[in-house]
């Protein structure tokens, strides 16, 4: 027999390999798997939201957002006079009992040019 | 109203035995049609337990067009080629690294795949005939695997890879054609070794 028709028998050997082979078949305790698979595809929005909230990454990520903000809060409040707020229902309370406001026709007559 | 109507009935309307039922009848076929494409049993029992939990979840989008046999080959064989293009990218990443010196572990040569149900005295032959196929274009392998190792008929082939009877027995013909090629490489390079 030469090389090429070795060759050829080789190949043919190759090709008729898989004729008459019997079906592989699945591992034991299948259900079993699939059953906890789907239980871990079942998790709940919470419990996605939840697992990714606990992560540490994320969890310090938000620690440092919360201070970021409080800092940045009292810092801007520091920064800015406090009188407007303040001054405002002072100047309130001074219309309303002034002796010197204008409540009445008379008053108004009376009252001098400032 | 046949036993795969019966099945598809109760598992949409939730019911668990009929799960269990479908798992029993074609957990075999599941299987062996993915040990087919990925040629490695852990990674055919992965994608067979993912091919099921997409039946259970997709269930009620089967209209019953096709058999509920074909629709679950389908799945199969998306799921197997899914699984397989993860694993080569998987292997890229792990080659790239190797590289830059960290993860070596990560890169190694495929082992030589062993059917469990090919005949004794043919092992040699198949598994040779198997490391053939890795190299065939997917419709060819996909053509060839569901006819070798499931012994499905072209035309039951053409309805489970949704295309012609015609184009099944071209994918047929090319796929024997560049096994003939591949083998006839390998072999002529084997002999001259020797």
């Amino acid at each position: 027999m030469n090389k090429k028709d070795k060759i050829n028998d080789l190949i043919d050997q190759a090709l008729t390999s898989a004729d008459g082979m019997e079906r592989a078949v699945a591992k034991p305790f299948l259900l079993t798997r699939i059953n906890a698979r789907l239980d871990q595809s079942k998790e709940t929005i919470w419990e996605k939201a939840s697992w990714f909230i606990g992560r540490p990454s994320v969890a310090f990520l938000g620690l440092t957002l919360l201070i970021l903000i409080n800092v940045t809060v009292i810092i801007f409040n520091r920064s800015e006079p406090g009188t407007v707020a303040t001054e405002q229902p002072a100047q309130e309370n001074i219309d309303e009992f002034s002796y010197t406001a204008v409540s009445t026709i008379y008053d108004f007559e009376n009252s001098e040019p400032q | 109203m046949n036993q795969s109507e019966v099945l598809v009935n109760q598992l949409k309307q939730g019911n668990q035995s009929g799960f269990t039922a479908l798992v029993d009848l074609y957990q075999d076929m599941v299987y062996n049609t993915a040990l087919g494409i990925v040629q490695n049993e852990a990674d055919a029992d992965d994608v067979t337990q993912e091919v099921f939990v997409q039946v259970y979840l997709s269930v009620n989008t089967f209209k019953g067009e096709s058999k509920l046999s074909t629709w679950i080959y389908r799945i199969t064989i998306t799921k197997a080629l899914d699984h397989e293009k993860k694993k080569k990218r998987k292997k890229r990443v792990g080659f790239i690294q190797s590289l830059f010196g960290g993860n070596e572990e990560e890169h190694h040569h495929p082992v030589e795949f062993d059917h469990p149900g090919v005949q004794l005295e043919k092992k040699e032959r198949a598994a040779e005939l198997f490391k053939a196929l890795k190299k065939l274009p997917d419709k060819q392998r996909i053509a060839f695997t569901l006819h070798k190792l499931e012994g499905q008929s072209n035309q039951e082939i053409a309805e489970i890879m949704n295309t012609s009877l015609y184009a099944v027995e071209s994918l047929m013909g090319r796929a024997k054609s560049n096994l003939k090629k591949i083998l006839y490489n390998y072999y002529s390079e084997k002999i001259s070794d020797q």
